[in-house]
């Protein structure tokens, strides 16, 4: 019974460590297509938010690609995203 | 007792065999293979063209110095000077693109700060809870009359500090009354710094009007005579 726990345990210690990594991938071949249409996307639901929940949630897609582009892509891309992002969160 | 004595030794030679084996890694590591001065000048080039940003330019200088240093001390100073002739040129030409990079990344800094600011701004207006719209007006009133009291403030300093100045020069510069002028300075600036913290807390309430009612704050645009003396920096 013992030994079963420990293993449920260490299967599910697995689980969380290999799903920690789960997050935004950028494709490498259309990184720029994906810097205009996402920072545009995801920035005009952070400014049109109706709820603080509906908010957060495309904020924190919004933050996760930004730490995608720059921690994957980086260069012109990542600045595209910045700044067209920019461009429409500083309408409101 | 006898296997304690066999068993410490062992354990000592091993140590020392690691100790010896890690010293010659690390010194395999920093070694610097060289081939000619021609074709190592070539390879710097060629990094040297590569690199986009003032941190992997840093990063060849230090190559090359690297290179030199191994040029010194395996075939003397003369082929060291000539592999520097070779190289100098290259690096001075990517020295002149440092300019431009260092203005990329502090415009890139500048965009970043900028969208985690106003990320970090609609955080803060979402998470504000506000009253009615009076109680939002009476806020800003409030802020409003403080950005007065505080701008007059701020002009009785500067008013203050260009009479010492004149004082400082029919004085001769006494060392006291400089003293006293960089005090005046560092309170200028604390109630600059006030003053924008208050106008920034305004800004927040009406962002967060703006997004929890989906309207702008209609506010009566108080009488800011005083507010548009000059920052310090100005004068």
């Amino acid at each position: 019974m013992k030994k079963l726990m420990m293993m449920v345990v260490a299967t599910a210690m697995f689980g969380a460590c290999c799903n920690g990594d789960a997050g935004v991938v950028i494709n490498e071949q259309d990184h720029e297509n994906i810097a205009y249409n996402k920072s545009y996307e995801l920035s005009e639901r952070v400014v049109n938010a109706k709820s603080y929940e509906e908010y957060k949630v495309a904020a924190d897609e919004l933050r996760a690609y930004e730490e995608a582009f720059r921690t994957q892509i980086g260069g012109d891309s990542y600045l595209i995203f910045l700044e067209e992002s920019n461009a429409i969160l500083n309408n409101i | 007792m006898k296997k304690s004595r066999k068993s410490r030794l062992i354990y000592i030679c091993g140590y020392t065999a690691f100790v010896v084996l890690l010293l010659l890694g690390t010194r395999c590591e920093s070694r610097i293979h060289l081939t000619t001065p021609e074709r190592d000048a070539k390879h710097i080039a060629e990094l040297a063209e590569l690199a986009h940003s003032e941190a992997e330019l840093k990063v060849v200088e230090k190559m090359r110095a690297n290179y030199e240093e191994a040029y010194r001390k395996s075939y003397g100073g003369a082929k060291a000077l000539y592999f520097r002739s070779l190289v100098d040129p290259i690096l001075d030409e990517a020295g002149d693109r440092r300019e431009q990079y260092a203005m990329d990344e502090a415009y890139l800094a500048e965009q970043q700060a900028a969208f985690c600011g106003k990320l970090r701004d609609m955080d803060k207006a979402w998470k504000m809870t506000l009253g009615g719209d009076d109680e939002v007006l009476a806020d800003i009133a409030r802020n409003d009359a403080a950005i007065v009291a505080k701008s007059a403030e701020r002009a009785a300093l500067i008013a203050d500090k260009e009479q010492l100045a004149l004082d400082i020069i029919d004085a001769g510069y006494p060392e006291s009354m400089l003293n006293k002028i960089g005090e005046l300075e560092s309170a200028i600036e604390a109630k600059s710094r006030e003053i924008a913290d208050i106008q920034y807390d305004s800004s927040i309430i009406k962002l967060a009007y703006r997004l929890q009612h989906g309207a702008e704050l209609i506010v009566e645009e108080p009488e800011m005579d005083v507010l548009v003396e000059p920052m310090p920096e100005e004068l």
